[in-house]
């Protein structure tokens, strides 16, 4: 099951909630379903030469994300062996991330956002159905820049099975965010070889995110902040893209 | 398009690259990520090997914070989104140091009291200040303070609860 290179087939989306149908935007919808790739195309390679092409870094300020509570983590009791190296230290029993390394992971991480959006990537926000008071956040993120969420129960099998599940070919995502971890769509994105952006906390498991965020995924002031950052970058390289005729 | 559901082996990248090699995937079929993953690839520094212990937070005033909080019962509300008014414990720490910077030499201990000292006519001070503005008519506490004590002491109900019990018996 691959992401469908074959643009004739409809392509289909479905149990993935579409922000855009949310907003009873009947037309685009019919604009994402259509949205393909097409076969051999030559992408623009431009963007890949240039250390910051879509201006994106300015986004990503440290104080912002202190202000945010982005460097808070979990007791020390909880901590995931392989997130030490992203943390600062421990203040009385309180993991603290340093965010001079989360700032410069998540400014990578915006870039791989943005030239993903620029090559028509369909982008997909999950939040994992525990973390519920992340879920408007979530949609609300995805709503804005007109891209995909799903932040309820997770089927499996809704990407290694989907033309089964969907009785269709189904496009997948091209790119999962993580609005927080553990989800059990990482195992299926990691199978499916869809790169996935996660934030991570401090007893989150690293092992199958392609790109880490380390930072705070449970405090509404982080979420918003990382909700903020994400649907911007994505709205800036639409614009980029819009600009360049590509 | 053939290619290994074994997660764990690899990553994306090197498992993609093995079909690419392999030509199981033509190279016109490369999924979208695979040219912007190599231009900038993760800078994940996560690994389990690291046995470095953790760095334990600690500030030179974390000695005094604890013995004020140990000792002052703090009665205060603190609004964590007021980032502008430092609560009590943050104006102690901040007098002491100041205290400190004057009196060199001395023992944390006599600094403590000093700077204890220090807080408390500082509110005394204050709360004089607060009065002396307070003190015209138009002042709702004022106004307020001149009534109780203007009012007829004399006259008010002298009804002692206990009585009424007594009676009701």
């Amino acid at each position: 099951m691959v992401p469908c290179r074959n643009s004739s087939v409809r392509q289909q989306i479905r149990g993935i909630s579409k922000s855009a149908a949310a907003a009873g935007n009947a037309a685009l919808l019919d604009a994402a379903h259509t949205r393909s790739e097409q076969p051999g195309v030559i992408y623009n390679s431009e963007p890949l030469k240039v250390a910051d092409y879509f201006g994106i870094q300015k986004l990503v300020k440290v104080k912002d994300m202190f202000e945010a509570k982005v460097h808070l983590g979990h007791m020390e009791g909880s901590l995931h062996p392989a997130m030490k190296p992203y943390l600062y230290g421990s203040r009385l029993g309180h993991c603290v991330f340093d965010l001079d390394i989360s700032a410069s992971m998540l400014r990578r991480s915006l870039h791989v956002l943005a030239n993903i959006v620029y090559r028509n990537g369909v982008i997909l926000f999950m939040c994992p159905p525990s973390k519920s008071q992340a879920a408007r956040a979530t949609e609300m993120c995805a709503q804005y820049c007109n891209e995909f969420s799903h932040v309820r129960h997770w089927k499996q099998g809704t990407f290694t099975n989907s033309s089964k599940q969907f009785g269709l070919v189904t496009r997948l995502p091209d790119l999962c965010v993580f609005m927080g971890t553990p989800h059990d769509a990482t195992v299926e994105c990691a199978k499916m070889n869809i790169p996935t952006l996660a934030i991570l906390d401090s007893n989150a498991d690293p092992a199958l995110v392609t790109y880490h965020i380390p930072g705070n995924d449970d405090s509404m002031s982080s979420i918003n902040y990382f909700s903020k950052v994400f649907s911007d970058t994505i709205k800036i390289a639409k614009a980029k893209k819009k600009e360049d005729g590509v | 398009m053939a290619s290994s559901r074994l997660e764990r082996v690899g990553t994306i990248y090197t498992r993609v690259r093995g079909l690419l090699k392999a030509g199981a995937l033509r190279p016109e079929d490369k999924p979208i990520w695979y040219d912007i993953y190599e231009a900038f690839p993760p800078k994940n520094l996560a690994s389990a090997e690291s046995n470095k212990p953790l760095r334990q937070i600690l500030y030179a005033e974390d000695e005094i914070r604890s013995r004020y909080h140990k000792e002052k019962v703090s009665t205060e509300t603190v609004n964590l989104q007021d980032t502008l008014r430092p609560t009590k414990c943050q104006q102690f720490i901040s007098k002491y140091q100041d205290i400190e910077k004057e009196n060199q030499g001395k023992e944390s201990g006599e600094l403590y009291m000093l700077a204890l000292e220090s807080i408390k006519m500082q509110a005394t001070t204050d709360m004089n200040k607060a009065e002396e503005v307070t003190s015209g008519d138009t002042s709702l506490a004022a106004s307020f303070k001149n009534a109780f004590n203007t009012s007829d002491k004399k006259n008010r109900s002298k009804v002692r609860i206990a009585d009424i019990i007594k009676d009701a018996d």
